[in-house]
């Protein structure tokens, strides 16, 4: 086996069977892979890319279905070959299972950290999976029970609320909109962002560190990407 | 002989396993490596524009590939710490200018963007609250945010 059965091997593995198949899967795992830094960065919950995470896991199954089917075939025959392959599939798996899981758990923490904000507002609970509101849900109810049966119970009426927003501090944590956030124009943008007084204009390439509320719109538009 | 372009994690294992030899990037030489050091001593206010992951694929490729290199590797790990360095002193000066509306950080890499985040972050974010918390029209001077860093 040369190097050119491997990479065709490669390609026909985890990418198969036509080109523009295989372009369109690492076309996914681009997008995987922004969707990941932009969760990871912003300080707000973003919606769950619901189509995306199904195609990616679908294919996580079939490779890994193919690992297993293989590796028994690998004990009886002494071939060499499909061992690299083999090697490969795996590391191409592993990567891809650490974004889709540090992705998961990226959300999976804003949503422990935002839960009630998160629970009281209809446009963030669009964000969820079905997955993650069965989990955000279950989470808050065995954590109230737990505050009410550890101390809530023995304080006094008025001060059993979770969410009390009275006295000029909210028990309720939302995202801060205005966190500055690292970004990369990706093309030149028309109209100049006004910070303090300040007009900027953005040439594509640039990288900036401001306030994610300003360049919240821009970042959905994709044309500027968070770094 | 033959050239194919393959991500570089399957292009390592495959160095690994002694089935191919790695390419070096262009940009992985003496001569380009001395140019951009030169640019980068000259012009003190803008960085030279080296590849988004520069730092990362030269190590990857100093680490596991340096026998496929046509010049000699120890000479191109001390021009890459040379210009790592020149870059970093600068981008610390930078930090002078911070402040708490935005900040210019143009041909900075993703690893030195990463180096400086959490202390850029933290102090516009502090500035920013500090600014909310004065009267709008008074201004907040930098000398009241705790500047205190070392990297």
């Amino acid at each position: 086996m040369d190097i050119d059965d491997i990479l065709k091997a490669f390609d026909q593995e985890t990418s198969r069977p036509q080109r523009s198949q295989s372009k369109l899967y690492s076309q996914d795992y681009d997008s995987l892979k922004k969707a990941w830094i932009n969760e990871r960065t912003s300080p707000e919950l973003l919606h769950y890319e619901v189509d995306l995470m199904e195609r990616i896991l679908k294919r996580i199954r079939q490779q890994m279905e193919f690992i297993e089917l293989n590796s028994i075939e690998l004990q009886s025959s002494e071939e060499k070959d499909i061992k690299l392959l083999l090697v490969i599939i795996e590391s191409e798996l592993d990567r891809v299972n650490f974004v889709v899981r540090s992705y998961l758990r990226t959300r999976l923490d804003k949503i422990d950290k935002f839960t009630i904000y998160i629970h009281n507002e209809q446009q963030e609970l669009k964000k969820l999976s079905p997955e993650e509101t069965e989990y955000m849900n279950r989470h808050l109810e065995i954590l109230v029970e737990l505050y009410n049966k550890q101390f809530l119970s023995k304080l006094p009426e008025s001060l059993h609320t979770l969410d009390d927003t009275s006295g000029g501090i909210s028990m309720i944590e939302s995202p801060d909109l205005s966190k500055s956030v690292f970004i990369r124009v990706l093309k030149d943008i028309e109209i100049p962002i006004v910070i303090g007084g300040e007009e900027i204009d953005m040439k594509q390439d640039e990288i900036y560190v401001l306030s994610y509320r300003l360049v919240k719109d821009l970042i959905q538009a994709e044309e500027v990407a968070l770094i | 002989m033959k050239r194919a372009e393959v991500p570089l994690w399957l292009g390592l294992i495959l160095k690994q396993q002694d089935r191919c030899n790695i390419v070096t990037p262009s940009w992985l030489s003496i001569n380009f490596l001395k140019k951009a050091y030169q640019e980068e001593v000259t012009y003190t206010t803008r960085f030279f524009r080296m590849p988004w992951n520069w730092l990362e694929i030269s190590k990857m490729i100093l680490d596991k590939a340096p026998d496929d290199m046509t010049e000699p590797p120890h000479q191109i790990r001390a021009l890459i710490q040379d210009l790592r360095e020149v870059r970093l002193i600068k981008a610390r000066r930078g930090l002078k200018e911070l402040n708490e509306s935005y900040m210019q950080l143009d041909n900075l890499s993703l690893m030195e963007i990463n180096e400086l985040r959490p202390m850029v972050v933290g102090v516009m974010d502090q500035l920013r609250k500090l600014q909310v918390g004065t009267n709008e029209d008074e201004e907040v001077s930098d000398e009241e945010a705790p500047l205190s860093y070392d990297i």
